[in-house]
């Protein structure tokens, strides 16, 4: 049964890890006295994390790791496991913010957004946790969701498909790991300032459109906006802290914006109506 | 109303069994069984034939594989998802298209918390509902209705009554009896009580209308 918290010098992975949230996470963790591998697809956010982490020594390692990919996932477990022995906090993280018409949606839009948002977070559960419940040591899993898993916006169909997945995930898990030493958590973030806004440039050749041509325009000027707009939220490392505490208090849901409460109740509310 | 398409996910047929109550023809998609091509799976509901005004996905229980151990969330959450995304993304261009139409996705009460299925069944049923919710957000301007229908063991006789209030008002959700208000607030407390817990961000510019699609008028509310 998880009576305790991860105690220092435990060992976390965070993918997505190297920009954002992750990285915000990352620090955090590195300040509880955790060892942290920081993963992510990009090798120029990997380069930056490691100019910026780089005073936490050989407390951080880097590694990268698309969360779509099997044999990445499996490598990362070998890596863990040969080198580590035991991972105590894992935390999936990695996202793309990409939003847009559902009907115009094409295969390779949802096939790209819910490979990460949601297989990926679905692929870190099934590598890991068996061998973090196996341990018997306390740990424990966070899901990066959004408030996009709780309530729908009229832009953003396969990411809130996906994100609404990865909330009820850590929510089943939290009841199946019950007396276990594991514990779960999901973060559903509002706006935080990070380079969420870029992802649709980071898009893999195997998901882009084959027979249309990105509008450019269309996308700098969406960009421009999301960035002046999410540089007025959450600073990722506070973000991170609140993860953190999170872990602490094995808390099952982390928000990052009380502003978000009308929303919800919202929803709630819609149900009631027809309850 | 003149036809329907219905299709159902799943192994369990059960609460397809409620379109049969129905007095109107139901149509099967045979070009969609099996198939996991989004384009493929839009195309058979777009160019099935005849006048349709509606499309019903019923999404059977899944609750006999509660200790499948490994989990095969490809079966289970990926394949399944899927083809509900190619349905009902089909059925919403179809009745974009036409000017009206409505979609309706049955789903077990299961899919409301707290947590009470399988997790791989809690994650595709709550992908699902957010799928259509978002489906509904979108076509709010236009005159096609989504509409999520949530039944229990009452039974298909019950739910085909619903059914049919559903086709004809569009609203947002019609509730089997045993999602109680307490059940319902059972499941937010904790959510609402986190937020609570939080500091207010910074201050954001206006982004629109976030979550408008849980108006209580917009919504269909019988309460409204």
């Amino acid at each position: 049964m998880r009576t305790h918290p991860i105690p220092p010098g435990g060992l976390a992975l965070v993918t997505g890890g190297a920009s954002g949230i992750g990285l915000g996470i990352a620090q955090a963790l590195l300040e509880a006295g955790l060892r942290v591998i920081v993963t992510d697809v990009r090798d120029d956010h990997l380069k930056q994390a490691r100019i910026l982490l780089g005073p936490a020594g050989d407390q951080v390692l880097f590694l990268r790791l698309d969360v779509t990919d099997w044999t990445q996932w499996r490598a990362a477990r070998r890596f863990v496991e040969d080198r580590f022995g035991e991972l105590h906090v894992l935390c999936l993280n990695a996202g793309v913010g990409v939003l847009g018409s559902m009907l115009e949606a094409s295969d390779a839009d949802w096939d790209w957004i819910t490979s990460v948002n949601l297989d990926g977070v679905l692929a870190g559960v099934e590598t890991f946790l068996p061998h973090m419940v196996a341990h018997g040591r306390p740990a424990h899993v966070v899901a990066t969701a959004s408030m996009g898993g709780l309530i729908v916006a009229n832009d953003g169909g396969v990411y809130s498909a996906a994100k609404f997945g990865v909330v009820a995930l850590i929510e089943g898990l939290r009841r199946d790991l019950q007396g276990s030493s594991v514990g779960a958590t999901v973060l559903c973030p509002a706006a935080v300032n990070t380079n969420i806004y870029d992802h649709e440039r980071m898009r893999p050749t195997i998901f882009q459109h084959p027979d249309v041509a990105r509008d450019e325009q269309a996308l700098e000027d969406s960009e421009a906006f999301h960035k002046q707009l999410l540089a007025l939220g959450r600073d990722p490392l506070e973000v991170g802290r609140m993860v953190r505490d999170g872990i602490e208090a094995d808390a099952p849901y982390i928000f990052t914006d009380r502003n978000v409460w009308p929303t919800l109740v919202s929803r709630r509310d819609a149900l009631l109506a027809f309850a | 109303m003149r036809s329907i398409i219905g299709v159902a996910l799943g192994d369990d047929i059960s609460p397809a069994l409620s379109l049969d109550a129905l007095p109107l023809p139901i149509m099967r998609l045979e070009a969609a069984d099996g198939e996991t091509s989004i384009s493929a799976l839009r195309a058979a509901v777009e160019t099935a034939p005849g006048a349709v005004d509606a499309l019903i996905l019923t999404i059977g229980s899944d609750r006999r594989d509660l200790a499948e151990d490994p989990v095969d969330w490809n079966r289970r959450v990926r394949l399944p998802l899927r083809r509900a995304f190619g349905l009902l993304t089909g059925a919403g261009r179809r009745f974009r298209q036409a000017g009206d139409g409505v979609i309706v996705v049955v789903a077990p009460s299961a899919a409301i918390g707290p947590a009470d299925s399988s997790t791989p069944e809690l994650v595709l049923l709550r992908s699902i509902v957010g799928m259509a919710e978002a489906l509904r957000a979108e076509l709010q301007a236009t005159r096609v209705r989504v509409s999520i229908v949530f039944y229990d063991d009452a039974g298909a006789e019950e739910l085909s009554t619903r059914l049919a209030y559903v086709l004809a008002a569009g609203p947002l959700y019609s509730l089997s009896a045993d999602i109680s208000p307490e059940r319902i607030n059972a499941y937010f407390a904790p959510l609402l009580d986190a937020i609570a817990q939080t500091s207010a961000g910074p201050p954001l510019p206006d982004i629109g209308p976030m979550a408008a699609v849980y108006d209580l008028a917009t919504a269909g509310a019988p309460s409204s």
